[in-house]
């Protein structure tokens, strides 16, 4: 939410989540690189064939490392620092697949008859036969939404873009990912005599979707149905709610609202934050101001409005209090309502 | 404080970092574990070679049709430019006579194939004696395995062949890389140059097949050189 971009606006805890990340994928590239050229002594597999398996299979490793985090960070609010810099690890799944993909279609593609380009596209047009089936374009489409991903990942683009078109552009990570599955099984599983590869696609697969259901599963468990004709909606006890923490509940609109807690009292906004959609109602007052839980975006709780010199602006929502009971009212003001907080009795801690 | 929560420009509150830390090299770690796993599963590459820093002559006639090979007393060389490209212009000028030709030497299993060097060093007309008349047999057959191009098969690519390679040896073969049809027979690797059932190269009509497992039939004929497979059909095995 700065007011000037910079490409990377660099912190502690980016350096050290991009040193392991680079360790991790320097680790993985070295160690596939010097077994791959040692199992088959002097018939070893060709040196660009290698170094484009080892890119490639770094890429999709990191991408199933990716769309874990999201459900992870969901099912338990500790691996959140984890999301914080997912985009580095986007940009990284890029790279990689950019140089499988540059080595695949140079080597397999180039010193021919035909331009490179046009051979790929025409080489293989088997599109009714699953074992002849060109996956080349499979992991090409997939590349393609690797680089719109990774090319927007940037604040700069989020916000021209606007939240809602750049979230959908980057649900795309799943249609990529689905793709690149199929690339995998079409392509190299049609040549590997190993079943092991097989086996760690599913397995990968039955990872990735089962963390998706048990973080959309206990999502459902937490919204608590309220009855359509409710105009005030009964929260539960203030005291229920952690000093500093909110309490999420689900108006009748279907919309999730965040409850806080607070110095000043009781508060309510979107659950909703305005930089990625990220939960506020998972974040923390900090020093008067909400902080997002992905990536640190800071609200007022008695208007929605970032301090300045930042100009986000979230819904607010009205609360009132009868005794130590909350009560809010589902309808959502325009973003930036100043809304005075409930007071408690007694004081608000 | 027993409620942590992460800001990013803030350092790591201890206690998330000791959950995370573990966890992370933990990560790291299955990572390094999964990339020799992955690497150590590959299927070999096969026995083909290329000495490309050597050059290497041989004398024979040479033979345009179906592909440009040389056939010496004792073999047949496949002959091939640099590149994804086939040798049979550079050949025919020389077809039915004595030539010598150099090159880089490309091999597996005992079948040979010359890249053949620039220029007029690639190939140079000589004397030899004519070919005693060799008498060719012809068996039909049903063979299941994989059309390949010779060239990445034979030591160009390691591997050369497989689905992940068909786009590379498509390209090939329409630059007139020839053909082989590998198949196992009771144990034994043969290596068949492929033709239509004409004996004419094979074309496009072919080509969708490359790179995966097929069950030919057709004609095979030995006794003259490289076995020719002359294929009448062709269709996916599996
Ligand atoms: S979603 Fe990024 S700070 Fe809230």
């Amino acid at each position: 939410m700065s007011v000037t971009y910079r490409p990377v606006k660099w912190n502690r805890n980016k350096r050290i989540y991009d040193a392991i990340l680079a360790a991790g994928i320097a680790g993985y590239l070295a160690v596939f690189l010097a077994v791959g050229s040692l199992i088959f002594g002097d018939e070893a597999i060709g040196f660009p064939i290698l170094l484009m398996r080892a890119l490639g299979t770094a890429a999709f490793v990191l991408l199933h490392v990716a769309l874990a985090i999201g459900p992870l960070a969901r099912l338990d609010r500790r691996f959140l620092p984890v999301l914080y810099n997912r985009r580095h690890l986007g940009v990284a799944t890029f790279l990689l697949a950019l140089g499988h993909a540059a080595i695949a279609f140079g080597y397999y593609h180039g010193f021919g008859l035909i331009n490179p380009i046009v051979s790929l596209l025409t080489a293989n047009s088997n599109y009714s036969s699953l074992a002849g089936f060109p996956f080349e374009i499979l992991g090409l489409l997939a590349l393609v939404i690797l680089f719109l991903m990774a090319a927007t990942s940037h604040d700069f683009w989020q916000k021209t873009l606007g939240p809602s078109v750049w979230k959908s552009l980057h649900m795309l990570a799943y249609p990529a990912y689905g793709l690149i599955v199929l690339h995998v099984a079409l392509g190299a599983l049609q040549s590997e005599t190993q079943s092991i590869y097989a086996i760690l696609l599913v397995a990968g697969f039955a990872t990735v979707a089962g963390l998706h259901l048990a973080a959309g599963r206990r999502e459902r468990n937490k919204d608590r149905r309220i009855p359509l004709d409710v105009a005030w909606i009964d929260v539960g006890n203030a005291d229920d709610i952690p000093m500093d923490r909110a309490k999420v509940v689900s108006t009748p609109a279907g919309e999730r609202v965040a409850i806080f807690r607070h110095a000043g009292g009781i508060s309510a906004v979107t659950n909703v934050c305005a930089h990625q959609r990220g939960p506020l109602g998972e974040g923390k007052v900090v020093d008067g101001c909400i902080s997002c839980p992905w990536h640190g975006w800071e609200y007022r709780p008695e208007d929605g409005c970032s301090p300045p010199p930042f100009q986000e602006r979230i819904a607010t929502y009205r609360v009132r209090l009868d005794g130590r009971r909350v009560f809010l009212n589902p309808e959502p003001l325009p973003p930036g309502t100043p809304v005075e907080p409930a007071r408690l009795p007694g004081g608000n801690s | 404080m027993n409620d942590p929560h992460f800001i990013g420009w803030f350092p790591m509150p201890p206690a998330l970092r000791r959950f995370l830390l573990p966890l992370a090299l933990v990560a790291v770690a299955l990572g390094l574990i999964l990339a020799g796993g992955l690497a150590y599963s590959q299927r070999p590459p096969g026995p083909g070679r290329w000495d490309d820093s050597h050059e290497v002559s041989f004398d024979g006639i040479a033979v345009a049709e179906p592909y440009a090979m040389l056939r010496t007393p004792t073999e047949t060389i496949l002959l091939v430019e640099a590149g994804k490209f086939g040798a049979k212009d550079r050949l025919l000028p020389f077809d039915g006579n004595g030539v010598r030709a150099t090159g880089t030497l490309l091999e597996r299993d005992g079948v040979k194939m010359l890249e053949l060097a620039d220029g007029d060093a690639g190939l140079q007309a000589i004397e030899v004696k004519a070919e005693s008349a060799l008498e060719e047999v012809t068996t039909p057959v049903t063979l299941v395995g994989e059309l390949v191009d010779s060239k990445c098969y034979l030591g160009a690519m390691k591997p050369g062949g497989g689905k992940t390679h068909k786009g590379c040896a498509i390209l090939c073969l329409r630059g007139g890389i020839p053909p082989l049809f590998v198949a196992k027979v009771d144990g034994t690797v043969g290596y068949y140059l492929a033709t239509d059932s004409h004996g004419r190269p094979l074309g496009e009509d072919h080509f969708e097949f490359v790179g995966e497992r097929v069950t030919v039939t057709g004609q095979l004929v030995t006794g003259r050189g490289r076995p020719i497979l002359k294929i009448d059909s062709v269709r996916r095995s599996r």
